[in-house]
């Protein structure tokens, strides 16, 4: 895995990342400004599904915060693609990054289970306001492992395959 | 009025403070108060923008401006309230280093503007909100408050994240832990 995250790194798409000035941190910003779409999409879903404040939750369209949301998965994962581009040494390297793909991974699942459910019947049902629930809480995860990636060996300290390079 | 305490002398206090200290000396306490204070960011702008996309009337203005106010904002006091308790945390452990930096005094002030400029919505924009609170154009005022608000919290994300740029990877483990020992690395 670390002989691939070192191949990747020597590659074009890489070096683009790691020399042109100011691509990365913008990748970043736009990064970071995604990731308050997606949260926040996903907190007003979780309002929704628990119908409250009734008076707001009315007039908010499912479908609309479900297209807010899978939007800035999409540019939210194409600069995340680009990270591990430019860096993927240090990417691979990190348990943090690992975690943060499975969860990302079961939480895109989730994510179309709850948009299936809510085109189907419509009816909510406890089990989906749970899921919704255990969804933000899992985007939560997801941003804070985030951050954990450059902080890996004292965060996971052995488990983290960066302690090992 | 001139302070009676030189500004470094202050940033020093703030630096050797006892919460300071835990700061610096506890291993994983920078990181977590990072990663936290990142998330509640990122969920203020969120939030923030969904109610300002509202107030220019985007993307209809069916659901009632009052109630988007009540349905969102109390959740971005929610956010805002964390991202600011986590990033004093940050500030105080750095504080001698913060003060001088630019990115970090510019975000400031864009937080200073914002708080103006949502101060002006409450107080003299949300005034009319009945006569354009639901299928109605809002009026020029709510739309200049929206994109000056949007405006001012986009960059104080970009702000923020520029004074990780700009001031430097500065995390250090604490003198007395050490990973190798800890962690068997040796």
């Amino acid at each position: 895995m670390f002989q691939f995250a070192r191949w990747l790194g020597t590659t074009p798409p890489s070096m683009a990342i790691k020399t042109i000035p100011g691509l990365a941190q913008l990748l970043q910003v736009i990064h970071l400004l995604t990731v308050g779409v997606v949260l926040a999409s996903l907190l007003l879903m979780v309002l929704h599904l628990h119908g409250r404040p009734a008076g707001y939750m009315r007039g908010v369209d499912w479908r609309r915060l479900s297209r807010s949301f899978w939007c800035a998965m999409a540019v939210m994962a194409a600069t995340g693609i680009a990270f591990i581009l430019g860096e993927p040494l240090r990417e691979f390297s990190a348990l943090s990054f690992w975690i943060k793909l499975v969860l990302l991974v079961a939480g895109c699942c989730a994510m179309l289970w709850l948009g299936r459910r809510m085109s189907g019947s419509g009816t909510v049902t406890p089990a989906m306001r749970r899921v919704a629930l255990g969804l933000l809480v899992t985007w939560i995860a997801v941003g804070m492992l985030g951050r954990f990636i450059g902080y890996d060996i004292p965060i996971w300290g052995a488990w983290s395959p960066r302690s090992h390079l | 009025m001139v302070s009676p305490i030189p500004p470094v002398s202050w940033a020093q206090a703030v630096f050797e403070s006892a919460l300071g200290e835990w700061m610096r000396g506890t291993l994983r306490a920078m990181p977590v108060m990072e990663a936290v204070h990142i998330v509640a960011s990122c969920m203020t702008f969120g939030t923030v923008l969904f109610v300002d996309l509202r107030l220019l009337g985007i993307p209809h203005t069916r659901t009632p401006v009052q109630a988007v106010l009540r349905g969102v904002l109390p959740w971005t006091w929610i956010a805002f309230a964390v991202s600011a308790s986590t990033g004093i945390c940050m500030f105080v452990a750095n504080a001698t280093t913060y003060v001088g930096n630019r990115a970090f005094l510019l975000k400031m002030g864009a937080l200073v503007v914002a708080g103006i400029n949502m101060g002006t919505f409450h107080g003299l924009t949300q005034r009319s909100l009945t006569q354009w609170n639901i299928d109605a154009p809002p009026p020029t005022a709510a739309r200049l408050n929206a994109v000056l608000s949007i405006s001012l919290w986009a960059a104080m994300v970009i702000l923020g994240r520029w004074i990780g740029f700009t001031k430097g990877y500065d995390f250090t483990v604490p003198e007395a832990f050490d990973l190798g020992t800890q962690f068997n690395l040796h």
